[in-house]
């Protein structure tokens, strides 16, 4: 169809909606690749080769997904079921789009691609199909690629300027690729403060498989951001991501600090023996996972010795040398000085006794011997060896 | 011991500059002001600027930083800060709650040294992003000193080598590059370690950055050497033994200051003391071996007493000159002189019973002379006495780091005993060491039950293999390579040493003193041995020699420690740079000793 032929037959429909016009408009945003230019082509060849008038509205035209169908087209491979008339794309008249472009450095209106379309002269052959397809796949991306949507800046340069606190934006980084050279590039440089910010954007962009892929094969980053979540108090967080990371330690760790900002015992105690079960079953943490139950047990004797104490007139190393502290939340050996001190008699299952503590919590002679003599000490009893 | 004289290269010109620095961000809100500190960095503050100057640039009153917010009164506040995101919380809920009760209060943000990206995501967060003006204030070196220059981050070591926060990097090669826009480009640089090697890469970068203007400058420093902390963590393990280390080690010396308390001060209350060479009583004995300190003081006292002695017996025209010009330096050398015995007195009473004990420890532990056995069971007491915990876990984690590591088994012994002495809650601080590789357990390999014979051989055999030394890996290996532990049979000078293993009687040198001397021993270009050798320490070298012809410059070295410098490691740079001919200037991210690296990361 001749230029004037083609501007007549769209320009003069009455049945397609208002909104057709932007279709082509390149302002808008389309993320159709071929599909849109192959229907269209396809609708031309049939309109040439049927010679009737088919309707112009989108819904009489949707193709069915069908493999037989010769008008099949998936977006963006373009190279399946390509409509065979369309393979005569005139090389010239794509030749001439592309010069275009070079010297005017616009994005070129609608009219110019379609008009491209125009040589059907040539005969039609297999080989060259494909190659023309390709052709105009690559058209369409090098169209997209200067479209003031798609800017997207070297990730040196981004860097750089959050090294140097100056202003940047990421909102340019949009592929995954891009995403990816920027934290590579962030990493290069060792600064934390450009790392956590292209990690952030990568986070908040992205889906979470996707993230915990991607940083896993960056250690540096990992350690970094599990940091950041932890001075953010985002245990939670933390915990999940190493879980996710496959660092069943960290987590462990992390559930146990997480635990101990709990303000009061019973809170602690309680928040201990939920992380227990999830995060210290891995048996490489077959030590930590005891040391936290001796915590819990401690924590819990302390608070009963407490109670008791508190209330206690009649013990006489009570009222002879009052407490100064609570013993709540002290280290083992210091619990064993207070008990060498208050409960030195106390039968075995007394709460303070020295013993009962002696053997739940598996104290050493060494550690022992140390402890109870500084305690009896304190008192004025020092226990001599028998001659 | 004298160094060689000031080769025209005036460090106290980076003082005046960062003073200029500062009255200029404080201009940038002009009139009167309340400032409010962040406790760390007042005493950086101190060394730049007084609170006259302060006073003078329209501030108020000055606040130290604290959960609650001090009570307004002017309408503008300026705060202080470094980009800790725990500080800029407490900060974020200040301005909430003074803007509450006074909506035009002005609130500046200063962020030394530099604007990190999380600073502004944090104010976004908390809605105030357009409510504050934030302002940067980058100090450069701080000269403690003629030769040593801090940039006083206390918190380095923790964020870069335990959380991988490096980016106090970039802020030493800002000061870095600083030095070499006033001195000229350094033309020979020798880097290792993965902080070092990203300040050298930063420093290109910035270097792109600005104009390359003054290439042909005759540079005033020769070599620049820039070290990690972690090539060599038994140095501030290690009890220190010079005066300046002790002093360090017994009374804290913070931004070359000393705070003394009353009984070696003479009077009541403590007194801060400034230590530096301009007292030259005090620049004669600070790199000295302890034992001698006594005696040079003493024999110091003896010659005083000598000149006031002859006072007394003077004609009056004698008198009249003595007093114009000898009576007060006199008097000032007498005061020194009683202060510096009165700390000496002090440390030694205050060592434990157990000093001699803990010193063969420790130096059998470095030479590998000792019993590993003895020292593991001197460690076991310590714990079960209940010594001070950092005290305690250095003499673990140097246990740990000479053995090369503690199979399961002890780890396991140890640890129980650590955290039934100190509290449970230690666990995460062990795990912190574990994660430094301060403390390391070599993993055990779990044999399962119901193996058949023929796997059971197997996995014998891995069991015991794994249990062999790894060979050429470890710490022992690399002071082997390095050279570090001096010959036991050659006798040390403690008095006029010539080695800079002196300041551990001859047991240990420091890497960095060892490196140095090496690399500057050779005029030129660093040999390849000397680059071969550094590979034993954990990371990687970048190492820059200049084009043939271009000019060298006169001998001074520039040294930079990432991570803290002990005072023991400036004494032995001291004796290298005296062997050596060459001024050495020591730069770090700040000084530091054994307990302050230890407890950075204590869980608390």
């Amino acid at each position: 169809m001749s230029r004037a032929e083609n501007e007549a037959y769209w320009g003069s429909t009455d049945t397609a909606p208002s909104t057709l016009d932007n279709f082509f408009d390149e302002d808008c945003e389309l993320t159709w690749t071929g599909s849109q230019a192959e229907f269209r082509k396809s609708r031309e060849a049939r309109t040439s080769t049927d010679g009737s008038n088919s309707s112009a509205s989108i819904v009489d035209n949707i193709t069915v997904h069908s493999v037989n169908d010769w008008n099949y087209v998936e977006v963006g491979s373009g190279r399946s079921g390509m409509s065979r008339s369309s393979s005569s794309q005139a090389v010239a008249g794509v030749g001439k789009a592309i010069g275009d472009k070079l010297d005017s450095w616009k994005p070129p209106s609608v009219s110019i691609k379609w008009n491209s379309s125009q040589g059907q002269g040539s005969v039609s052959c297999v080989p060259c199909a494909a190659k023309d397809t390709e052709i105009i796949q690559l058209k369409k991306r090098l169209e997209n690629s200067y479209s003031r949507y798609n800017l997207t800046l070297p990730p040196d340069d981004t860097v750089k300027r959050i090294l140097l606190g100056q202003p940047y934006s990421l909102e340019s980084y949009r592929s995954l690729e891009d995403k990816l050279a920027l934290l590579d590039t962030a990493l290069a440089t060792m600064d934390a403060s450009a790392i956590m910010a292209t990690v952030l954007h990568l986070k908040n962009t992205v889906k979470k498989t996707i993230f915990i892929t991607e940083m896993q094969a960056r250690p540096l980053a990992c350690n970094l951001y599990i940091n950041y979540l932890r001075k953010r108090h985002k245990y939670s967080e933390a915990i999940d991501f190493s879980g996710s990371l496959g660092k069943p330690e960290d987590a462990a760790i992390l559930s146990y600090e997480l635990a101990l900002t709990s303000k009061t015992p019973e809170a602690k105690i309680k928040t201990m023996e939920k992380s227990l079960d999830p995060y210290f079953t891995h048996p490489s943490l077959a030590f930590e996972a005891k040391m936290v139950k001796d915590h819990i047990k401690l924590l819990e004797r302390q608070m009963a010795i407490d109670d008791m104490d508190s209330k206690n007139n009649v013990n006489p190393m009570l009222l002879k040398y009052p407490r100064a502290a609570n013993v709540v939340e002290k280290s083992l050996l210091t619990t064993l000085f207070y008990c060498c001190m208050y409960h030195w008699e106390a039968a075995e299952n007394h709460v303070g006794s020295p013993m009962a503590l002696r053997k739940t919590h598996d104290i050493t002679d060494r550690q022992l011997m140390w402890t109870v003599l500084r305690g009896r000490a304190r008192v004025n009893h020092w226990p001599l060896p028998l001659n | 011991m004298s160094t060689p004289q000031s080769l025209g290269l005036d460090v106290e010109i980076l003082r005046r500059l960062s003073c200029d620095r500062l009255v200029r961000v404080l201009e940038d809100a002009p009139g009167a002001k309340d400032l409010i500190i962040d406790g760390d960095l007042m005493k950086m503050l101190d060394r730049i600027a007084g609170a006259t100057l302060l006073r003078s640039h329209g501030v108020d009153k000055m606040y130290r930083l604290e959960r609650v917010p001090p009570p307004v009164q002017s309408s503008q506040r300026v705060y202080l800060v470094r980009p800790s995101l725990l500080l800029l919380k407490t900060l974020a809920d200040h301005v909430h709650a003074d803007r509450a009760t006074y909506p035009e209060l002005q609130v500046h943000v200063v962020v030394v040294p530099r604007l990190a990206s999380w600073v502004t995501g944090l104010l976004e967060e908390e809605g105030l992003y357009g409510a504050l003006t934030l302002h940067e204030f980058c100090p450069d070196f701080i000269p403690l000193d003629d030769d040593l220059l801090s940039l006083e981050m206390t918190s380095f070591f923790r964020d870069a080598f335990l959380e991988g926060d490096f980016s106090g990097c970039v802020d030493v090669a800002r000061a870095i590059t600083t030095l070499q826009g006033l001195f000229g480009q350094i033309p020979y640089v020798l880097a290792h370690g993965r902080a070092a090697t990203a300040v050298v890469n930063t420093l290109d970068l910035l270097n792109d950055q600005n104009s390359p203007k003054k290439t042909r400058q005759m540079p005033e420093i020769s070599h620049l050497f820039i070290f990690d902390r972690d090539a060599d963590y038994v140095t501030p393990l290690l009890t220190q033994l010079t005066y300046e280390g002790a002093l360090d080690d017994h009374f804290g010396i913070h931004a070359g200051v000393v705070e003394f308390p009353g009984e070696v001060v003479g009077q009541d209350t403590p007194r801060k003391v400034p230590l530096n060479s301009k007292d030259t009583i005090y620049d004669n004995i600070r790199n000295k071996h302890f034992a001698s300190v006594s005696s040079y003081l003493i024999m110091k006292a003896r010659e005083v007493n000598a000149k006031k002695e002859q006072a007394q017996t003077m004609t009056a025209s004698q008198i009249k000159d003595f007093v114009a010009n000898e009576l007060r330096t006199l008097q000032a050398c007498h005061a020194t002189l009683a202060l510096h015995l009165r700390a000496c007195e002090a440390i030694t009473k205050s060592v434990k019973q157990d000093f001699e004990k803990l010193l063969t420890t420790e130096h059998g532990l470095v030479t590998g002379a000792g019993n590993g056995g003895q020292a593991k069971k001197f460690i076991k007491d310590r714990i079960a006495m209940m010594l001070p915990f950092t005290d305690n876990l250095r003499l673990l984690c140097l246990y740990s780091l000479t053995q090369d590591g503690v199979s399961h088994k002890e780890y396991k012994e140890l640890a129980s005993q650590v955290l039934a002495a100190h509290g449970h809650k230690h666990l995460i601080t062990l795990h912190n060491l574990r994660q430094l590789s301060l403390l390391s357990a070599m993993e055990s390999s779990a044999a399962s039950a119901g193996d058949s014979p023929a796997t059971n051989i197997q996995g014998r055999l891995a069991q015991v293999t794994s249990l062999l030394p790894k060979r050429g890996q470890g710490w022992r290996a690399a002071a082997k390579r390095l050279k570090l532990i001096p010959d036991p049979d050659k006798t040390i000078d403690l008095h006029n040493p010539s080695q800079p293993s002196y300041v551990f009687n001859g047991a240990y040198t420091p890497v960095q003193a060892k490196v140095v001397g090496d690399a500057l021993s050779v005029q030129g270009a660093f040999t390849q041995t000397l680059l071969d050798t550094l590979k034993v320490l954990p990371g990687t070298t970048i190492s820059r020699t200049p084009d043939a012809g271009s000019p060298a410059g006169p001998r001074v070295a520039l040294v930079v420690m990432m991570g803290g410098v002990t005072y023991t490691e400036v004494a032995a740079l001291r004796l290298v740079a005296v062997t050596s001919g060459t001024r050495i200037i020591v730069a770090s991210t700040s000084t530091i000793n054994g307990d302050q690296l230890i407890s950075s990361v204590i869980h608390k």
